[in-house]
């Protein structure tokens, strides 16, 4: 390739950003089933209410791990597509400038 | 086990420890040194107090939340690749993102693989440990003692077809065979406990393989917030 030349699979640019999309989804669907399942709510005393206190704090932690996660796959994902479309845009925008006579 | 069959077999032992407390009164009346029903049931009680199948649907979870996630994250590192050979000209700042990405996500699997892993075996175990519990007062509440029924057993000594030390010896055995499954099933739940409990201190206190970026992949949890 050319130097300055550019080259742009965008049909694999695209798959790429529907997995990120399905990722963020997907991510964000485990963080919701983590923060809403009661965790620990197997024993009690004095060893079950300290694991319950402690899976209820590493679901939170974990829930907000994943959303995070999805959030970032999300972005990328949103890049990916305004990266693109810049590129469409102009492209189409060089066509119609060589039409014009 | 399904939890169904665990859930017949624990109320089958609640028959069987009814029956078990019978017995421990003609035990009694026989001359054998008894525990008072009360403090039978209150052991019961005891090893009764872990729900294991709530235990075994926390296990659940983590495990389906690691393994949906995992499924997915396998495919990152290609899908990186297949990007820069895509769009050879992509950005630093994009792949970077990407990389840093797949990092957070590795790093937060590796705590639910494990987080999963320990609870999947504690639930397992604490199965293991409440079935072998349950034929144990199955076996103690055996309604026949020495060919007789419990209820019966009186008359059986009055018309001399059982003598009151045989029964005695019986119900003792089965006394002797409670109290070391009692003793064996609470040391054990106590002691998957603990091992649960040291899993999740390595989860949450240590920093396993943790990106830099600290947003992600570590469970810190005392006095983090």
């Amino acid at each position: 390739m050319a130097d300055g030349e550019m080259r742009v699979d965008i049909g694999d640019v695209r798959d790429t950003i529907a997995f990120y999309r399905g990722f963020a989804a997907v991510s964000g669907a485990v963080a919701t089933d983590l923060a809403t399942h009661e965790f620990a709510s197997w024993g009690d005393g004095a060893d079950g209410g300290l694991l319950r206190e402690r899976f209820s704090a590493m679901a939170r932690r974990m829930s907000e791990n994943l959303r995070t996660n999805g959030s970032d796959a999300e972005t990328v994902a949103d890049n990916l597509d305004r990266g693109l479309s810049l590129i469409e845009t102009a492209d189409a925008q060089i066509a119609l400038f060589w039409r014009m006579p | 086990m399904s939890n169904t069959a665990l859930t017949a077999m624990r109320t089958r032992s609640l028959d069987s420890l009814d029956s078990f407390c019978t017995l421990l009164r003609v035990g009694r009346d026989c001359g054998a040194i008894v525990p008072d029903k009360d403090e039978v049931r209150k052991r019961y009680r005891q090893i009764d107090r872990v729900n294991v199948s709530d235990l075994a649907s926390d296990a659940f979870m983590l495990a389906g939340a690691h393994h949906t996630l995992a499924a997915l994250a396998v495919q990152i590192p290609g899908r990186s690749v297949l990007l820069r050979n895509a769009w050879t000209q992509v950005g630093d700042s994009l792949g970077s993102m990407v990389t840093a990405h797949g990092d957070r996500v590795d790093a937060d699997l590796i705590v639910l693989r494990d987080w999963a892993e320990a609870t999947v075996a504690a639930a397992s175990g604490i199965e293991q440990l409440l079935i072998t519990w349950y034929r144990a007062v199955d076996r103690a509440g055996e309604p026949l003692v020495c060919g007789v029924p419990a209820d019966g057993a009186a008359e059986a000594v009055r018309a001399g077809t059982v003598s009151p030390s045989l029964l005695a010896d019986d119900i003792s055995a089965r006394v002797t065979l409670f109290d070391t499954a009692a003793d064996t099933t609470d040391n054990g739940i106590a002691e998957m406990f603990h091992v649960l409990g040291t899993a999740t201190d390595d989860l949450a206190g240590g920093a396993p393989i943790a990106p830099s970026d600290s947003r992600s992949g570590q469970l810190a949890l005392a006095g983090d917030e």
